[in-house]
């Protein structure tokens, strides 16, 4: 086996998708919702990911839901994946409040994030397990609240 | 000449060294205070489990009950004992007195409705199911709720108020059927009188006794802080006032809430317009002497699952998919020993602070932050801080500044 081959094989790549929020008081601006972010393709992508958050913009310390969809990179939706996430504020050493899930949403390419809680402002990191067949990818998200 | 040139030189260093507590506000630092502003209170979330959490008829009813000692088995018990107004809804004790010595420190209700979880240990998800176990406790207001259901049936200003918001109470002329008192639970009595009942009957009185809970919660919901000096602080950073801003804080003040929203660390748990993020944290605190050390958060998780009070159960009036924080709460070493985070708006009124009362005075509190001791039971999330005697006196000063009034409902 060799390093390349171990990677392809593995498929495990980072999708970085930096995602910046900013909850502004209404009298500093227009909040920015999750929904408003394009589909962003990585340096090798696998999946390419976007979320629409309920309620928008994302509220703190308010339990909530997001939608998720996944593609490949040639726009294909990705049925029927395994997908775990985790996070928190790993500068205040915490992770989140819950124990959210995701399971399948309302179409193929749609996944369901619920019970997600961002408790506090500050930049929160998560990170997203997909497994689709398989391959095995990994989305990092960070959001400034 | 030149000595004096040089003595001249030095001391006008010495005056143009930057003073840390004149350093304007940096704009991340701006928008941290604004978080801690009471100005961003929104709405308290919606709770799907009482059909009645924003019904102001509702509220008149439940502001009755609050104050009405005849809510108790001996007539002089009401909700209002310990939830003092005067002392911002608390009791100024260690722990609960009413009938006998509760477990437990006696919380303020004041913003509670904001937080997803009730008690030290969140035992409960509603204000609702919280209001009506006082009402059962046998230390509290040792009622039962047929008692109390008999009550109001009985009472020409409670019976029209509940028939209008809930429709009829249930008819419990026959001694037989509807005992004088019974319920559930620990009075082995009452619980016999209870389970003797048919269980139709148990739940007509059940659902009877929950609305009462959903009243109550429906004006503990208008209990809301106002504004402190801090919050006037944040208006004048906001709209650039710095002549009133000085005014307003004193230089250490200013340094207190330096510290506060930096070395310090609080604003990690204490942070949002009523400085608690309403999260369990286990932060090494004492025991009372002779006390097995309380298991906190783990505990309530085990009790408000198996609550038929929740918002999973039948008398919740939230669709099964509403009960999101129910559904995901999380488990974790970390819970065990973990107790509520408190508001620190009203520090003045709700002292002793902690879960049991341990500490009289704030000074004892930023004490025990500043040496974070190893806990009793899990692990304290705390470290030591490291502050000297100096920024704690200012860290104090800071907290003096979130006092406040509470609303007042014109009811």
């Amino acid at each position: 086996m060799t390093p390349a081959s171990y990677f392809r094989d593995r498929g495990l790549l980072l999708l970085w998708l930096p995602v910046y929020f900013t909850l502004s008081h209404a009298a500093l601006g227009q909040p920015v919702g999750a929904g408003d972010i394009a589909f962003q393709s990585t340096v090798a992508g696998h999946y390419e990911v976007r979320f629409d958050s309920q309620p928008k913009p994302i509220v703190i310390n308010q339990i909530q839901s997001w939608v998720m969809s996944v593609r490949t990179g040639d726009g294909l939706c990705v049925k029927g994946a395994e997908i775990t996430v985790v996070g928190g504020m790993p500068e205040h050493n915490h992770g989140f409040p819950t124990a959210p899930l995701v399971r399948p949403g309302a179409n193929d390419c749609e996944y369901l994030v619920e019970g997600l809680r961002f408790h506090m402002s500050g930049r929160w990191e998560m990170s997203f397990n997909i497994k689709a067949g398989a391959k095995t990818d990994t989305l990092m998200v960070s959001l400034d609240l | 000449m030149a000595l004096i040139a040089v003595g001249i030189l030095l001391s006008a260093g010495y005056f143009l060294l930057d003073d840390p507590s004149d350093q304007p506000w940096t704009p991340d630092e701006e928008k941290t205070l604004e978080s801690l502003w009471i100005g961003n209170l929104s709405q308290p979330p919606i709770d799907s489990s009482n059909a009645v959490a924003t019904n102001i008829n509702a509220a008149k009813l439940g502001h009755k009950l609050f104050f009405d000692p005849r809510l108790s088995v001996n007539g002089l018990v009401s909700c209002a004992i310990c939830h003092q107004p005067s002392r911002y809804f608390s009791d100024g004790m260690a722990k609960g007195f009413a009938i006998g010595e509760a477990q437990r420190n006696t919380p303020s209700i004041v913003g509670t409705a904001y937080s997803p979880w009730f008690y030290w240990d969140g035992r409960k998800d509603s204000l609702w199911a919280q209001a009506l176990a006082p009402l059962e406790h046998e230390d509290e207001h040792g009622g039962n709720r047929m008692a109390y259901i008999r009550f109001i049936s009985g009472d020409e200003v409670y019976r029209p108020m509940y028939q209008e918001l809930f429709g009829d109470l249930p008819d419990i002329s026959d001694p037989v059927r509807f005992p004088a008192n019974a319920a559930p639970g620990d009075n082995p009595e009452w619980n016999k009188a209870w389970q003797a009942m048919a269980a139709a009957d148990q739940e007509s009185i059940t659902r009877a006794f929950t609305n009462l809970g959903k009243s109550i919660a429906a004006y503990e919901m208008l209990l809301v802080p106002q504004p402190s000096r801090f919050d006037h602080y944040v208006e004048t950073e906001l709209i650039n006032d710095a002549s009133t801003q000085e005014s307003l804080f004193s230089p250490n003040e200013k340094m207190g809430l330096r510290l506060f929203i930096g070395k310090a660390g609080c604003i990690n748990c204490h942070n949002g317009p009523l400085l608690t993020n309403n999260e369990f944290h286990n932060t090494g605190l004492v025991n009372s002497a002779g006390e097995i050390p309380d298991k906190g958060r783990v505990e309530g998780e085990r009790l408000v699952r198996a609550d038929p009070f929740n918002c999973a159960g039948r008398y919740s009036d939230s669709a099964v998919n509403d009960c999101a924080e129910l559904r995901f709460m999380r488990s974790g070493v970390d819970l065990i020993g973990a107790m509520r985070t408190p508001s620190l708006r009203n520090l003045e009124g709700t002292a002793p602070y902690m879960h049991k009362g341990q500490m009289e005075q704030l000074s004892e509190v930023l004490d025990h932050y500043n040496r974070a001791p190893e806990a009793m039971i899990g692990h304290n999330e705390a470290e030591p801080l490291g502050l000297n005697d100096l920024e704690l006196r200012q860290l104090e000063d800071f907290l003096n500044t979130l006092n406040g009034p509470v609303l007042t409902p014109i009811l």
